[in-house]
């Protein structure tokens, strides 16, 4: 089997090629026949690594330890979903599931366009398989988890205890998912570059793949935190690893984007900018994926010795040579059609949410590359942590956070001073009631102050709109304003569907900013039937229990919560001792409520004289942190749901375009 | 009786006192782990933060050295001297690092100062949207004004 999927590798790689070829050279010929080969053979590059791909998880299965890769990252003792998970446990299978997820996005492009957009597709074909063709080189010539060990152990290397949870087993593909999905909007772009047509096409083709990989970007952002929080032990979930740090940039720069397209649609401008946008994002994704395995940066994700750095900076290099010369190319006809009516509309504050994103975006870079510039320069090594971040970081975020605000609340094209004295009189009366409200609660604190009041206005301000919107509705229509406030949305999902993300984007701050300046902490040591106050809870030590299996040893504490005088439950921290990988690890337990998280870590536990020490976080609000995606997931399906309004506009550019190029 | 309360009084001045010392003991410990890596490949930690072993050596190392009487500056700058600036979570203020912090600020301020300029000369150009009907000799007044109410209102309507 091994030998199978070694082949499968190959033969992918040649069809992989064989796509790229054709499909650029039927776009310069515009031969059909040249066109359907480059696409039918990117359909085979996809079958054959889901072959290759289903063979991978076979070996896993059926523990062959004589496949290096497997023997590294299975044990026989692991339960069979993360013996699955092992599959991207390390580096030559993640690579695998990036390709095999990069295939598949092409294959569904490829359904998807049978009878559109023609003119682009042979492009996107080239370009999407030329990305498959280097991870393919890669994994054929220097990362192939088919190789073989030639000799078989009696057991695996176990994946490392840390990786097994459940959330491993989705946290990284969603990411994937996210980085991958750039590819295919990167593509689109490269194809109305290449081929001329850098209408409107492109942009509202590749909306919802945009959205897509911005929302699996999130989502593998928000898996990776909260698998932090609770497997690591430190109570917190962002620790501005660099890696974290690589798949929050494109997430940034995917966010403009969102934005920013918005203005295209309507004004038609921006043109230049928007393609430089997507690239960013593309070229940020694949400098993740160099980050994690080019050693350059030390992380906690760092694959060890992938050795592909070398090669993976020749390919960040070729894509940027490649775009920015497309994009210089082209320059000529990507001059904007319209203008801005004045200087204070909804177009200009969406041109500063931009400009904010944008920099937040290259002050993470900055924060993450700084300690090889300045080895580069001083010859001195340094690090940059989350005190750099956050320092550089707030003060860009709470500008942003108001922008939030504010942007909905001024009209496009051109905003009144009297329009906006009366639509920003409610939400601004709210923030300044909530800042009061925060006075007297005892917050004195100016960062929080001003993140919380940002907040309430934020909020006020998407509150609002929702309301202002319903009401002109119920009048115009005479409906309940259920009856108006729903349809509003249903008829506008893009328009509300963003407010619910902002709001969902809000009570993710409320959690962060709570989580941060609020936070208490305290180790103490118990022996059995004594008790500790945290804040207003009172934890009693009541017992031990261990127990053990093949896979591991456990050993728990028992402990009783009460808060104010009631009993809450029983937490359960413990240790956990990988018999296959020789190391223990923390096992925290949470008692969770909207208002705070009682975060409990069992540090030791000394048998003889039966004391056992502990940690415990209170973190105020933080489930807020996890509530906030929740809408922000809910948000986005609103806002990519098939709209009617969506398809007439993407089916006249498409008209247009056809016409211009007939 | 007045005996009785200077005692109480100088008891709890002790214990408010010691509290106090507790207190900024505690705030002296965080403010020196806070400034500290933990390089224990756990994650890109603070020694305040980060709860592997290693972490809780040093915070033991700290506390011993506050003991010692030595300041939160004497003992940061003897993990630098000793560990080179590596050790620190963030940059220094000094020199080269100064690059470090200031070029996001600095970068920020360029590009909206680009960004404000390029706006004001896009907002002076005249918005070139074709007239809504061909404009006569009475202009646009000479619209019916019940055609012109249904346009405002689809404007608004898409802009919505």
């Amino acid at each position: 089997m091994p030998l199978f999927g070694s082949l499968c590798l190959v033969l992918a790689l040649v069809a992989s090629a064989w796509a790229l070829v054709s499909s650029s050279l039927g776009a310069l010929t515009r031969s059909r026949s040249l066109i359907a080969s480059g696409e039918r053979s990117s359909l085979a590059v996809t079958a054959v690594l889901g072959v290759a791909s289903a063979a991978l998880c076979a070996l896993f299965l059926k523990d062959r330890f004589d496949v290096e890769y497997v023997a590294s990252y299975s044990s026989r003792a692991m339960p069979e979903l993360f013996k699955v998970a092992a599959f991207w446990g390390g580096h030559a299978g993640s690579l695998l599931l990036w390709v095999l997820v990069l295939s598949v996005f092409s294959a569904i492009v490829i359904v998807q366009n049978r009878h559109q957009n023609r003119g682009l597709i042979p492009y996107v074909v080239a370009t999407l398989s030329g990305i498959t063709v280097f991870f393919l080189v890669l994994l054929n010539f220097t990362s192939n988890p088919f190789d073989l060990l030639g000799f078989t152990p009696a057991d695996g290397k176990g994946l490392n205890p840390q990786l097994q949870t459940p959330l491993m087993a989705i946290h990284p593909p969603c990411l994937y998912l996210g980085y991958v999905g750039v590819s295919v909007p990167y593509a689109f772009a490269m194809a109305a570059l290449l081929s001329g047509r850098v209408g409107d096409v492109w942009i509202r083709t590749t909306r919802r793949w945009t959205l897509f990989a911005w929302l699996f970007l999130g989502v593998g952002l928000l898996l990776g935190g909260y698998w932090a929080y609770i497997e690591l032990g430190w109570g917190g979930y962002w620790a501005w690893d660099p890696v974290e740090n690589a798949a929050l940039m494109p997430w940034l720069t995917a966010t403009a984007f969102l934005h920013s397209v918005m203005i295209q649609e309507k004004k038609r401008m921006l043109k230049v900018w928007n393609m430089s946008l997507i690239i960013l994002t593309f070229i940020l994704s694949i400098f993740g994926t160099f980050l994690t395995r080019s050693g350059v940066i030390s992380s906690v994700h760092a694959f060890a010795k992938s050795g592909v750095g070398t090669v993976l900076a020749i390919f960040l290099g070729a894509v940027i040579t490649f775009s920015v010369t497309v994009l210089v190319w082209r320059l000529p006809r990507l001059q904007s059609e319209g203008r801005l009516d004045s200087f204070v509309s909804r177009e200009s504050s969406f041109l500063f949410n931009n400009l904010l994103l944008v920099g937040i975006c290259f002050t993470v870079f900055w924060g993450t590359i700084f300690p090889v510039v300045s080895e580069a320069v001083r010859g001195v090594k340094i690090t940059v942590g989350p005190p750099f971040f956050n320092t550089v970081n707030f003060p860009l975020a709470m500008a942003l956070l108001a922008l939030t605000g504010i942007c909905p609340l001024i009209a496009w094209r051109r905003a009144s001073a009297v329009h906006l004295m009366r639509v920003f009189l409610y939400p601004a009366s709210v923030a300044m009631l909530a800042f009061v409200l925060l006075l007297i609660l005892g917050v004195r604190e100016l960062s929080p102050l001003v993140a919380f009041t940002l907040c309430a206005f934020v909020l006020a301000t998407m509150f609002y709109e929702f309301y202002r919107g319903s009401r002109a509705r119920q009048r115009s229509t005479g409906e309940s304003f259920l009856s108006a406030l729903g349809k509003l949305i249903g008829k506008n999902r893009r328009r509300y569907g963003g407010y619910t993300v902002h709001v969902g984007v809000v009570f993710i701050l409320i959690g962060v900013v709570g989580s941060s300046f609020f936070r208490q902490e305290a180790t103490f040591s118990l022996r059995r039937g004594q008790t500790v106050q945290a804040g207003r809870y009172t934890i009693t030590f009541k017992d031990t229990t261990s127990s053990s299996d093949a896979h591991m040893d456990r050993f728990e504490a028992i402990l009783g919560l009460s808060r104010d005088g009631r009993d809450v439950g029983l937490l359960h921290p413990g240790r956990n001792f990988y018999k296959s990988f020789n190391q223990p690890s923390t096992e925290v337990d949470i008692h969770s409520t909207l208002r705070e998280d009682l975060y409990l870590i069992l540090i030791d536990f000394d048998a003889q004289s039966g004391l056992a020490t502990f940690k415990y976080y209170l973190n105020p609000l933080v489930n807020w942190i996890w509530i906030g995606w929740i809408v922000l997931f809910i948000g986005t399906h609103l806002a990519v749901w098939p709209d009617s309004r969506e398809r007439a506009l993407l089916a006249q550019a498409r008209l247009i375009e056809e016409r211009t190029f007939a | 009786m007045l005996r009785s309360a200077i005692r109480v009084g100088l008891i709890l001045a002790v214990l408010v006192s010691a509290a106090a010392a507790a207190a900024s003991t505690q705030e002296a410990l965080d403010e020196v782990t806070g400034k500290l890596i933990c390089d224990c490949g756990c994650s890109n930690l603070t020694i305040k933060a980060c709860t592997c072993g290693k972490a809780d050596r040093v915070r033991a190392e700290v506390q011993a050295r506050l003991d010692s009487g030595q300041t939160p500056v004497q003992i940061v700058n003897a993990y630098v001297d000793e560990y080179g600036e590596q050790i620190l979570a963030a940059p220094t203020t000094k020199g080269f690092n100064l690059v470090g912090w200031l070029a996001p600020f600095a970068a920020l301020l360029l590009a909206a100062t680009f960004l404000v300029l390029a706006l004001r000369r896009w907002a002076r150009v005249p918005w070139h949207e074709p007239p809504l009907a061909p404009t006569g000799p009475g202009g646009p007044q000479a619209l019916d004004p019940s055609f012109l109410k249904r346009v405002q209102d689809e404007v608004e309507d898409v802009e919505r």
